[in-house]
């Protein structure tokens, strides 16, 4: 089931609220939260309800062998419960992939199986693998079970993140204020809930009929022009970006109907100045998860061995080679790789996280050179930030190619498009005008027709880009209350109108209340609509 | 100074830390019904939670639990009055864009020019069984003069089912569908005219256009889909064809007319034309050439004789786009393989030479002064 289904919005949501909250009300804690976690084994069951034994079987497995650990385990539990978990994420989201990697490179002909990924396994056993650890680190004191299932099977989170801490979720359902409404809870989730609703079903799913045809052509190994493919690539990049915030709204917004605060997946990523702050922005619990169970065990290890080689470490503007290449290359390449894999089965999802792995080394190199050439806060470059904002916005383009593309070979061509290899076609009417027509005229470039008419797509983008560039999000717009936990918050930058942008607070008022209003009926009237998707054909 | 020892020795200790983290998360719930201080245990190495066990954020004010939900049910309730207050503004709109003759066809397929057909339908459904119907994309639509078809003999009641935009599997799709309509259920006759670009992107062998509920709605309701105004919003199409129809059903747009003869015919009667429009044809798919054949096999188990008509071309979009005839050749190599053991008859007037660049408003649409020539030749072709 998605949040974005009538289904849900009409039938499992209201009625999971208002049978959690009756059992609440009268005292019937343990049943709220049994009731909790049948209602979000059926969310989950909606899609196939033969997973949901597995669900059950991976929650009681990690739920066993954490109390192992918990009782004083050995090394041994650990080792097996993980092994246990990473054997079950390699079959259903790798056994093919690999079969195909292997077949490829030893020119087998193996037959790649056909094994149906379980919905949402990533994020349950990345979540359990980060509980096991913690059982293991002496971090968890909970010991029933009911509160762990529900901690896993929690619908709001299920399908696609946040990932949370058992340290996050469990007090909170063990705590008595989540079984009595609370009105300010109500309107905070309920309101996130709807923008993130807005931003799924009128945004998201709007750019990708630009986004859609142009990946489908490369695909296709259709010719494409360099304009199309970049206007393809940025719609891509925006699609994505409101589907996964939208969604990560969406859940917390469900999250906080039932009173419990999830962690903040998102805050403004395309704002982020640098690779390695993007990464902090852009599913942020995630990124979290790398750091603290892959990127810091690594560093630390290796650290430990140099320090005990006396190996220098990194030292900021002294670093050396050997330093760089064992403490930040390396380790920095590995965990992107496995980011990357994590995102899917797929030699596009290992390119992607080696660029992201590249950028952010990149990154760091470059920050080592600006220290030992300009020492701290001597380089004064007053357009730097948006030529910084500007260029990380694009190398992100570039890797969401990889992440939309079918195949490496399908975004290898997209590549070779959008670097002008099909040759670069100006639209006859952006032609037609002075300025551009002298430089077309300089340069020699093509003109004609291209796949769209230019200005819907443009239309919509630029307005978009400024928008998420100077707007605060709901979080900032939100941040005298409690919503989300862990928020990254940023003070928001410009002017809407007269005002300055950080000044704009979010209040249970009228004039919230109308503009969410708006949107809703905006996001209802698309989701109730049986429209298909609009094809674009003006040649008729 | 004791306090601080204990507390100390409490850290230090196994566990010693959670549990005091436990006991203020305690203390933070049975004090506050909406925690104000928020206690987390923490990893050292967990960056989102560096150097702060115990993080508080800064609030308003909280007013009493009853102003909280006398506020809060205020709130709800003026959203809903706004989502309920847009759905009457929106049906306003509707009565006003009618009235000025801008509302355009509710949506079926999305496709302004497709969905136009069907509520034109919708009002002129013919009134006996025709013996002829046409099927295909816009060049059957704009290609196919009903009254002609009469005069020269080809049919007695013929209707046109072309639709604009659609692949041979979309016009499969179509096919089927108006076949199982009491009204359009026992033609003598099928003609399926199609040009290259139909037989490319076909995903498989039949391709839904519209839902068929939806269609029935439209179409052969009393209510001629007012419903489906309601039911199938998509705002941002609705506003753009709300700006553009009443052009093309005057006229005033010239290539993309909306006006439809009695036969459903879409004449595009124009002295003037516009630059060849579509570019080389790259991506022929045999799902295309497998629809047209199951759609061949479909109409001669209803005993329907079929005649396929590859359209004429532009002489300009060979001479540019296909000068050694590549595609072309392809396109009927392909054609003759599909439609070998079928009873379909195939009229290939592609590079008809009584079609000359002025003839043509693009690279494969006709004008209607063409159309009359293009009738006559079929007619001939029929009576070979």
């Amino acid at each position: 089931m998605l949040f974005n289904s009538p289904e849900f919005l009409l039938g499992l949501l209201p009625i999971s609220l208002l049978v959690f909250f009756c059992f609440g009300v009268m005292g019937f804690h343990r049943a709220a939260i049994l009731w909790l976690t049948g209602a979000s084994l059926f969310f989950y069951g909606w899609w196939n309800i033969s997973y949901v034994p597995l669900l059950l079987c991976s929650v009681l497995f990690n739920f066993v062998i954490g109390e192992k650990l918990r009782g004083g385990g050995s090394r041994s539990w650990l080792i097996a419960g993980v092994a246990g978990n990473v054997v079950l994420l390699g079959y259903y989201k790798y056994a093919g992939f690999l079969t195909e990697v292997i077949s490829d490179a030893a020119g087998l002909s193996w037959t790649v199986p056909n094994v149906i990924l379980p919905l949402a396994i990533s994020f349950f056993t990345f979540q359990q693998i980060a509980y096991l650890v913690d059982c293991r680190a002496g971090l968890v004191k909970e010991s029933s079970f009911l509160n762990y299932a529900a901690f896993i099977t929690f619908f709001p989170h299920l399908i696609a993140g946040p990932i949370t801490h058992h340290k996050e979720m469990i007090p909170q359902f063990q705590s008595i204020r989540i079984f009595r409404p609370q009105p300010l809870l109500l309107a905070l989730g309920a309101t996130i809930f709807l923008v993130g609703l807005f931003k799924k079903v009128a945004i998201a799913d709007f750019l990708a009929l630009f986004a859609n045809p142009v990946f489908n052509a490369a695909a296709n190994n259709q010719p494409l022009t360099a304009i199309d493919s970049w206007i393809g690539a940025f719609a891509y990049t925006f699609q994505l970006y409101f589907d996964f915030s939208g969604y990560s709204d969406m859940a917390i917004g469900a999250g906080l109907l039932f009173g419990i605060r999830l962690p903040q997946n998102f805050s403004s990523p395309l704002k982020s100045t640098n690779i390695v702050e993007f990464w902090q922005r852009w599913h942020m619990t995630l990124t979290r998860f790398i750091t603290s169970y892959i990127y810091n065990p690594i560093v630390l290890s290796w650290s430990r061995w140099r320090v005990r080689q006396k190996l220098p470490l990194v030292q900021p503007g002294r670093t050396t080679l050997g330093a760089f290449v064992s403490l930040v290359l390396v380790p920095v390449m590995l965990s992107m790789s496995i980011s990357g894999i994590w995102h899917g089965a797929g030699y596009q999802f290992v390119l992607f996280g080696a660029l992201h792995g590249t950028y952010i080394v990149i990154y760091h190199a470059w920050r080592e050179i600006k220290l030992r050439t300009w020492p701290a806060g001597s380089l004064k470059f007053p357009p730097g930030r948006p030529l910084a904002i500007a260029l990380t916005l694009v190398c992100v383009v570039l890797s969401m190619v990889l992440f939309r593309s079918v195949s490496a070979t399908a975004a290898l061509h997209m590549f070779s498009a959008m670097f002008g290899a099909n040759g670069i076609v100006v639209p006859q009417g952006v032609a037609n005008l002075p300025l551009i027509g002298t430089v077309v005229d300089v340069l020699q470039l093509r003109t004609g027709k291209q796949m769209f008419l230019y200005s819907d797509p443009l239309l919509l983008i630029g307005p978009l880009l400024v928008l998420v560039l100077i707007a605060p999000n709901i979080y900032e717009l939100m941040r005298d209350y409690e919503t989300a936990l862990t928020t990254k918050s940023t003070k928001p930058e410009g002017t809407f109108g007269r005002r300055s942008l950080s000044e704009l607070r979010w209040r249970p008022n009228v004039r919230y209340s109308v503009f969410i209003g708006l949107l809703a009926f905006i996001s209802v009237a698309k989701l109730m609509s049986n429209a298909p998707s609009e094809f674009i054909y003006f040649r008729f | 100074m004791g306090w601080y020892r204990a507390i100390k020795r409490l850290f230090l200790i196994e566990g010693g830390r959670a549990r005091i983290i436990s006991a203020l998360n305690m203390f933070v719930r049975q004090s506050l019904p909406i925690a104000a201080v928020q206690v987390v245990t923490c990893r050292s190495h967990d960056r989102s939670y560096s150097n702060r066990d115990v993080e508080t954020v800064g609030q308003p004010a909280r007013p009493p639990h009853e102003e909280q939900w006398k506020s809060t049910s205020i709130y709800f309730l003026v959203c809903l009055g706004t989502v309920l207050g847009c759905y009457a503004l929106f049906l306003s709109s509707l009565l006003l864009l009618r009235a000025n003759d801008n509302l355009p066809p509710p949506i079926v397929t999305n496709n302004l020019c497709f969905d136009e057909k069907i509520h034109w339908m919708s009002y002129e459904l013919p009134s006996t069984a025709p013996d002829l119907l046409v099927f295909g994309s816009s060049v059957a639509w704009r290609h196919f003069d009903g009254g002609q078809a009469i005069e020269s003999g080809l049919a007695k009641n013929p209707y046109n089912l072309g639709f604009c935009g659609m692949r041979l599997s979309q016009t499969a799709f179509v096919a089927r569908y108006f076949l199982t309509k009491r009204k359009f259920q026992f033609p003598v006759r099928a003609v399926i005219i199609a040009s290259p670009q139909d037989f490319e992107g076909c995903p498989s062998s039949e391709e839904q256009v519209f839902s068929k509920p939806d269609a029935d709605e439209a179409i052969f309701s009393r209510t001629h889909g007012w419903e489906l105004y309601l039911k199938n919003v998509d705002p941002v199409p609705f506003v753009r064809n709300a700006s553009a129809v009443k052009a093309m059903r005057s006229g005033a747009n010239e290539f993309n007319r909306l006006m439809f003869t009695r036969y459903g015919d879409g004449p595009v009667d124009s002295t003037k034309s516009r630059d060849l429009t579509y570019g080389p044809v790259t991506n022929l798919k045999q799902e295309c050439f497998v629809a047209l054949k199951d759609l061949a096999q479909h109409l001669s188990d209803h005993d329907i004789q079929t005649t396929l008509v590859l359209t004429p071309i532009n002489p300009q979009w060979l001479s540019m786009f296909d000068p050694d005839r590549r595609v072309l050749n392809e396109v009927r190599s392909r054609l003759s393989e599909a439609l070998q053991k079928s009873d379909v008859r195939v009229w290939d007037a592609s590079e008809n030479k009584s079609f000359s660049e002025l003839d043509f408003i693009d690279a494969i649409h006709l004008r209607w002064s063409a159309v009359r020539r293009f009738m006559n030749a079929m007619a001939g072709f029929k009576c070979t």
